[in-house]
């Protein structure tokens, strides 16, 4: 009897352990196959990218990260479809973590499939409820199909998990001003705004919210152009990061790079670019960004090592003779600034910078930008006539051009071509209102030919714009000694 | 013991009472809003949630005016002005003294042909500021249609008090002035409002009746001709009514979202103009005339590859819109994309020939 119930008591600790072993583990799951990368619509940088990520998948097929991972790399870089398959393996791999079906359902709702991925989104937030990125989508998803109780539900939900968050209180901004309290939207938005300088979704918006409450004029449409691009950001979980170091591409790397270079980024842009050349060796407009990225960092040998490349594979190729033009400009300005515009080593950049505008005026008479080159490297040779038959030539060619009617300006003020002159400046003001150099130059123009009323009305321009600027201040002691002239007279 | 336990229950079933009967009460405005009653079929989808958003916000706090008077207002907006009045009330009920809503539902009721209900809700804000500007004014207008001339021009004098550069202040003060028979007042009156507004149509018709009975045929005469001649000529004269903009400014519908879009070009304010036109079409996501106006804006802000999509979306919406097919060729030009320009441009003449300017274009650019 008593080994009876020994055999049971060993039995039922046996079947104890087995079920807490069971229970406790996670299920041995037969990994899903990776997607078949073959005939991708990508190009050779955004391919290189990819089968990085699935050579190292295939080395670790149950490793939900790493499936996540090539999911991640196929998202970025425009392949949506595939993207879900591998975040699908991803979350079959690993059930108890909520990025992968979050992200499946954010890419299906990016490529329109957008009932399906609310549908999931709302799994998500069932199941992982304190994971607030999808609260996050869904709140937005929510909106833009117009289901307002379901995007303040999931809104009220995300604000208990991230109350302090200046993207999900834009969201919860957004909600009210679809749903007609622009007056609770507008609190909201004054703050983020204050709170987070960066957001410009938030400023885009708070531009609309203006407009809804009836306030409008130079402001309001100045905070809207600005903000044109805008878009909306999430909650992000931090591993959702990768998204962007993946995304490149030839099309994204110039983009990208461009921007750097206009925010004077050329160190972060220059091995951007000698990365993507890599992949593109035969792509002129690469490497002319290369070659302005050297030019950027300082390196001038560089830079016009690679536009000689680029003229010596296409010698047509009029964007490259226009950079050299600006850099030999920049160069010969530089060395002025130290040596007095009059010297030889300066002259000679000018005169590079005028061959190689010449050259692509010879290829491209009609193109404005090379008249336009022509005639401030003319400029800075003083051949004031020569830069004025250019000067006019581009202002034909281009009349929306404020930058080329001061250029023209100067030029003619210099020969004393005082009709042309003043016209000239007048488009210009026209053309760019908010230009105090412009209002200023213009007001010096007309104390120099004593006509004190228009000089003061160009000075009261200026000083709208900034009634403390130097310039300012200078044009009002000419026009001061003008008066007083006057009078004596 | 069971004494005990009866009255124990006898609390408990009391403060369970209590606590049903609040939440009714906390419900009973909430019940009453029957969203079906205002929202029909064909209504624009940015106007139902504006409606339905309010509703919610009653829900939640039913006590508050300010709650009712938002919707009141929303409804008003729109037009549905019965239903406006009905929560104007609500939001009187539980501030018997909101200007915002006396105001506005006075204005309701007189756009409902009920001028008695609309005066007595005015009397309501005179009887606690007499003085105040924008009532005085509604009221004189009130007095002036019932003929009660004396009446109303009290009221029109107490507005220009406060409101001395009204434009349309002295044009009531003048046209009362001269149904009073009293020409020369209404005269120097009159004079005030041509120097703010010198084409304003009302103003000179209503000069030269005062310059008739006044005895001066021969300036009439020639009012009279200028009305005849002018092409310039309007109604001009605004009220400016901080209380009922702040009625406007809630119309999300597409016509009114358009007005505004409207009003913004003209001022060159592209952006803002953007914004409605993108409000409109959320309203009327197929008209494609709304899509071409968004598209000649982004033009306007020299953004033409996003001008091009909403070119392309009008064209989809109407395959014969001659307009959406040349400015698209003017965007293309200018995105420098040259064979879809052209393209475009010998649509348009496809469709319309001898389109002047898809010829010149097309002339331009050495294709004709």
């Amino acid at each position: 009897m008593s080994r009876l119930l020994c055999t049971w008591t060993s039995a039922l600790f046996i079947l104890g352990v087995i079920l807490f072993v069971a229970g406790g583990c996670q299920k041995s799951v037969a990994p899903p196959p990776i997607v078949a990368l073959k005939n991708l619509p990508v190009d050779a940088l955004q391919l290189r990218v990819i089968l990085d990520e699935q050579r190292k998948t295939a080395a670790d097929i149950k490793n939900p990260e790493q499936r996540g991972s090539l999911a991640m790399a196929l998202e970025a870089n425009g392949l949506p479809a595939l993207a879900i398959e591998e975040y699908h393996a991803a979350s079959i791999l690993d059930t108890n973590e909520p990025i992968w079906p979050y992200r499946e359902a954010s890419t299906r709702l990016d490529s329109g499939e957008t009932d399906r991925a609310i549908e999931e989104l709302a799994a998500v937030t069932e199941k992982f409820p304190a994971f607030a990125p999808a609260w996050h989508r869904l709140a937005t998803a929510r909106i833009d199909i117009g289901d307002d109780v379901g995007a303040e539900d999931a809104i009220r939900r995300l604000m208990e998990l991230v109350p302090d968050s200046i993207r999900a209180r834009t969201t919860a901004a957004e909600i009210l001003v679809a749903t007609g309290d622009a007056p609770a939207a507008l609190k909201i938005l004054e703050k983020v705004t204050q709170e987070d300088r960066q957001y410009e979704w938030a400023y885009r918006l708070l531009g609309h919210v203006y407009l809804r409450v009836g306030q409008s004029g130079p402001v309001v449409e100045s905070l809207l152009q600005k903000t044109m691009g805008a878009e909306r950001k999430y909650e992000e979980d931090a591993r959702e990061n990768k998204l962007l170091t993946f995304q490149t591409g030839r099309v994204f790397e110039l983009k990208l790079c461009t921007s750097l270079l206009e925010q004077n980024r050329a160190d972060v842009a220059l091995p951007r670019l000698q990365k993507a050349l890599r992949g593109f060796p035969d792509d002129l407009q690469l490497r002319l960004l290369v070659a302005q990225a050297h030019q950027g960092v300082g390196n001038k040998t560089a830079a016009l090592k690679e536009i000689h490349r680029i003229l010596g594979t296409n010698p047509k190729f009029i964007s490259a003779y226009l950079l050299k033009t600006n850099f030999e400009i920049q160069n010969g300005d530089r060395l002025a600034a130290s040596v007095g515009a009059y010297n030889n080593d300066v002259r000679s950049h000018y005169r590079i910078a005028a061959a190689a505008a010449t050259e692509a005026i010879s290829h491209a008479p009609d193109n404005w930008r090379a008249q336009f080159a022509r005639g401030r490297a003319e400029a800075k040779l003083s051949n004031d006539a020569v830069a004025r038959i250019h000067l006019k030539k581009a202002r034909e060619l281009e009349p929306d051009s404020s930058e080329i009617c001061m250029h023209l300006f100067e030029v003619c003020r210099r020969l004393n071509d005082r009709a042309l002159a003043l016209a000239t400046i007048e488009t210009a003001m026209e053309l760019d209102p908010e230009n105090l150099t412009g209002w200023v130059k213009l007001g010096m123009f007309h104390v120099t030919g004593e006509n004190l009323a228009e000089a003061q009305k160009a000075l009261q321009r200026a000083a709208r714009i900034n009634p403390a600027h130097p310039a300012v201040q200078s044009l009002r002691g000419r026009i001061a000694n003008l008066q007083s002239k006057k009078k004596d007279n | 013991m069971s004494r005990e336990f009866r009255s124990r229950s006898r609390v408990a079933t009391l403060l369970l009472l209590i606590v049903f009967a609040s939440l009714s009460a906390r419900n009973t405005f909430a019940q009453q809003i029957d969203a079906a009653r205002f929202i029909v079929e064909g209504m624009e989808t940015p106007v139902i949630r504006v409606i339905e958003g309010c509703i919610r916000r009653i829900d939640k706090e039913p006590q508050s005016y300010r709650r009712y008077y938002e919707l009141a207002a929303t409804l008003d907006a729109h037009e549905l002005l019965a239903e406006a009045t009905t929560y104007y009330q609500k939001a009187l009920t539980l501030k018997p003294d909101h200007l915002q809503s006396l105001y506005n539902c006075g204005l309701t009721y007189e756009f409902l042909g009920r001028p008695e209900d609309a005066k007595k809700s005015w009397d309501q804000i005179i009887s606690k500021d007499p003085q105040h500007p924008q009532t005085n004014f509604r009221i004189g207008e009130f007095y002036f249609r019932k003929g009660a001339l004396d009446e109303a021009l009290a009221c029109f004098q107490i507005f220009i008090a406060s409101q001395p550069d009204s434009a349309i202040g002295h044009s009531r003060i003048g046209r009362t002035l001269l149904q009073l028979d009293r020409p020369a007042e209404s005269l120097v009156e009159l004079e005030k409002v041509l120097q703010m507004s010198p084409l304003d149509r009302p103003t000179l018709v209503t000069i030269s009746q005062a310059l008739l009975r006044a005895g001066n045929r021969e300036k009439a005469q020639e009012i009279q001709q200028q009305l005849k001649d002018d092409d310039f000529l309007s109604d001009s004269l605004i009220l400016l009514d901080p209380l009922r903009t702040e009625v406007a400014i809630r119309a999300v519908n597409s016509t009114s979202c358009i007005a505004r879009a409207e009003n913004h070009e003209k001022k060159g304010e592209y952006a803002s103009a953007l914004m409605e036109y993108e409000l409109a079409a959320a309203g009327q996501p197929n008209n494609a005339r709304i899509a071409h106006r968004s598209g000649k804006v982004l033009v306007a802000l020299g953004n033409s590859a996003s001008a091009i999509e909403y070119f392309d979306r009008a064209i989809a919406l109407d395959s014969t819109f001659v307009d959406a097919y040349h400015n698209r060729g003017v965007a293309r030009q200018i995105a420098g994309i040259r064979a879809a320009a052209v393209a475009d441009f010998r649509k348009v003449l496809e469709l319309e020939p001898g389109h002047p300017f898809a010829t010149e274009q097309l002339q331009k650019l050495g294709e004709l």
